[in-house]
């Protein structure tokens, strides 16, 4: 009876020995699954680099790169992360100035990381440090210099962080709602007169950074999209929003100009806010205008049951006198689910859009050549209906004297390059 | 005896509680305006007495309060005092008018000169009533944001153009950056925990973006745009008149700025920093 006893016993501890290995497992399956996931990037700030605006003309800027090489663009490179994640942002002080901080605008981080010069550390020439924080809510938010910010800024020392949702899902933020593709716009202005008076001391290695200093009346003349405008935007596929009849697109926008934005969405968008400056609105609403303030920043969802192009208007609102002093055009195109996709042949080399097109597109080639091609339009029973000579990168071709339908096009190179592609006139 | 005593004291107590009547004096003083530059300017301003003060004016009272206002006009000309959708009480020179009021509402409450509007509104005839909840505890700080163009102001007389306003002193409480940091009502400081209300009402002609380092606020009412009652935002968006009142509850300690974030706002006369900055202090 004893052993018979014993044996019962020993079948229990090897079950629960069984039990117990298996929650073990489940345990650190678990604690894996949950382990913080890092995200490393780095930001040399620079003080040396130029933007190129619409009309040809320069204006010298600051900014942050990822390699010392790069003229830093504006706006600065896009850190994305998802929420939960520990974000970890090597800065690096190579500008030969004065020093430079990273303000982690809406993150809520604290004060050691904030950014800010008399409260938190500052980078002086050939210094790096380490920003830490977490991602503790997906949204929208801006990263800048918060050194002399009103100047450092206008100079283009500035960026957006894009919290994704927890394990990248595309929804809005974690739970929310969900999107097929997303865009996001940062908006700023220029005023050149800033960038071609830079005062002194912001080349000066021996400045504190903590002088008080002078600064021009603020009349900007050119108004940024992600760091462009006019025709610039024509051919920027980060800006230019394009999607299908039905699927959502998520537009972030921030606004990090002294100007306010008015942001006017065509009515067929069914433009709807749903968050602003990273939290989600109690209750979501449809409008087809968003008021975004310096600093501000808000998600729109936008979805179309119509095929069409159209424009948003982003205009640029003084505020002192609360007049719209510019507008800028981003063109929005909405094509049939699964229809012809914009011409995208031999590794992205050359891009047609929009497609479907209208009254014109464009042609974008994806490296400057000093190449000039003939481009020929042929309808589905091959006969040539349009040829035009000499175009070169990012011109338009007419089209308006083309009926509807599907169309071939041939593009032949001075260099004996060809492609060949098809587009859908409306 | 004695708790008949206890009785009649809880009884007076539980009035307090409901109403009761306060009473204040505004003076209307005409004076000039001193930038942190040494730049002055022509100036008007609503004073608890009759001394000028570039200082802003704040009167608190408790829901359900009566409030009773002897106003003094000090100036040669007409005045108003003026509330939307409350008061309007002509004060004549150098004379004086009593007004009585009941706030029946929690939330803040602009008052100004609404003769020749803007512009008296703009040289500095501009106010606030906070009306609090009773019993709550709160930490409530309060700003009055104002923008100033020197050229206009600087004689009496001078007009004003709209259309070419290009403010270049920006005040909160009538004073910049640093001195403002010395407001107590302006400087907002509190422990993490704290329930901390900010009544802001703006009374420039500006716009301003009032931006906060560290922590979102809830938004517990605006009078622009009410749709964004109970947001939680980091930047807070005020169109000229607009009122609104924000809740924070800070999570962490630190010291942090609150500042426009038109970022030519954080000058004065062109000097940065001066202007609508503040360092928040949370133990």
């Amino acid at each position: 009876m004893k052993s018979l006893i014993h044996e019962f016993q020993l079948k229990a501890i090897k079950i629960m020995s069984k039990k117990i290995f298996i929650l073990y497992i489940l345990l650190v399956a678990t604690l894996v699954g949950q382990a913080q996931v890092k995200k490393n990037f780095t930001l040399i700030m620079r003080t040396t680099g130029y933007i190129v605006l619409y009309n040809g003309d320069t204006a010298t800027t600051f900014g942050f790169a990822t390699k010392l090489s790069q003229n830093p663009p504006i706006p600065g490179p896009l850190i994305e992360v998802n929420e939960g994640d520990s974000v970890f942002v090597l800065a690096k002080n190579i500008s030969q100035g004065p020093p430079h901080t990273i303000h982690w605008h809406g993150l809520d981080v604290d004060q050691a990381n904030d950014g800010t010069p008399a409260t938190s550390f500052e980078l002086k020439h050939t210094e790096e440090a380490t920003y830490k924080f977490k991602a503790t809510h997906a949204g929208t938010y801006i990263y800048h210099c918060h050194m002399g910010d009103v100047v450092h800024v206008q100079m283009g020392m500035y960026g957006l962080v894009v919290v994704h949702a927890a394990n990248a899902a595309k929804t809005a933020w974690t739970g929310g709602p969900a999107y097929d593709t997303e865009y996001a716009w940062l908006n700023s202005e220029i005023d050149k007169k800033w960038h071609d008076s830079v005062p002194e001391t912001m080349h000066d290695s021996t400045q504190t950074g903590h002088e008080s200093f002078m600064i021009p009346k603020y009349n900007p003349t050119y108004f940024l999209v992600n760091g462009k405008s006019k025709q610039q935007i024509k051919s920027d596929s980060l800006t230019y929003i394009k999607s299908e009849e039905n699927k959502t697109v998520y537009l972030r926008l921030g606004n990090i100009g002294n100007m306010q934005n008015r942001i006017i969405f065509p009515k067929k968008l069914n433009a709807k806010i749903i968050d602003s400056d990273g939290r989600p609105l109690p209750a979501a609403f449809s409008s087809d205008t968003v008021w975004v303030s310096p600093g501000e920043r808000y998600g729109v969802l936008l979805q179309s049951a119509a095929i069409f192009s159209d424009s948003i208007a982003v205009d640029y609102i003084n505020m002192n006198t609360h007049k719209s002093i510019a507008t800028e055009w981003i063109p929005v195109t909405i094509t049939k689910t699964n229809s012809i996709a914009e011409i995208n042949i031999y590794n992205n080399v050359l891009q047609i859009f929009p497609n479907p097109a209208k009254d014109n597109f464009y042609i974008q080639f994806s490296e400057q050549k000093n190449v000039k091609y003939n481009l020929s339009v042929y309808n589905s029973a091959g006969i040539l209906c349009s040829s035009t000579q000499k175009i070169q990168n990012g011109n338009s071709i007419d089209c308006h004297h083309l009926s509807q339908g599907l169309y071939y096009i041939n593009v032949l190179g001075t260099d004996g390059s060809r492609y060949v592609g098809k587009i859908m006139l409306d | 005896m004695n708790k008949k005593y206890i009785y009649i004291v809880l009884l007076l107590f539980s009035f307090r509680i409901h109403a009761a009547t306060v009473q204040k004096q505004i003076h209307i003083n005409k004076g000039y305006f001193a930038a942190l530059d040494t730049t002055y300017f022509y100036y008007l301003s609503y004073n608890s007495d009759s001394l000028f003060s570039q200082q802003s004016m704040l009167i608190t009272v408790m829901q359900n309060d009566s409030l009773v206002l002897e106003i003094y006009n000090h100036d040669t000309v007409d005045h108003h005092f003026f509330i939307a959708g409350m008061i309007s009480q002509n004060i004549t020179s150098n004379s004086s008018a009593t007004v009585r009021l009941k706030f029946a509402q929690t939330g803040i409450n602009l008052f100004y000169d609404d003769i020749q509007f803007p512009k008296n509104m703009y040289l500095g005839l501009s106010g606030t009533i906070a009306v609090l909840e009773q019993g709550r505890d709160t930490k409530n700080f309060y700003w009055n944001l104002r923008d100033h163009q020197k050229q206009w102001n600087i004689q009496e007389g001078n007009t004003i153009n709209l259309s070419q306003y290009d403010p270049d002193y920006f005040t909160i409480n009538g004073q910049s950056f640093p001195m403002v940091q010395k407001d107590s009502l302006v400087k907002i400081m509190g422990k993490v925990g704290d329930t901390i209300l900010l009544y802001m009402v703006n009374s420039g002609l500006s716009a301003h973006s009032i931006h906060f380092h560290g922590y979102h606020s809830r938004i517990v009412s605006t009078t622009s745009k009410t749709m964004r009652k109970n947001w939680e935002k980091d930047t807070y968006p005020l169109e000229s008149m607009e009122t609104t009142i924000l809740e924070l509850t800070p999570d962490k300690p630190g010291i942090f700025p609150v500042h426009d974030h038109n970022l030519v706002a954080i000058s004065g006369g062109g000097r940065y920093p001066n202007g609508m900055l503040i360092m928040m202090e949370i133990k």
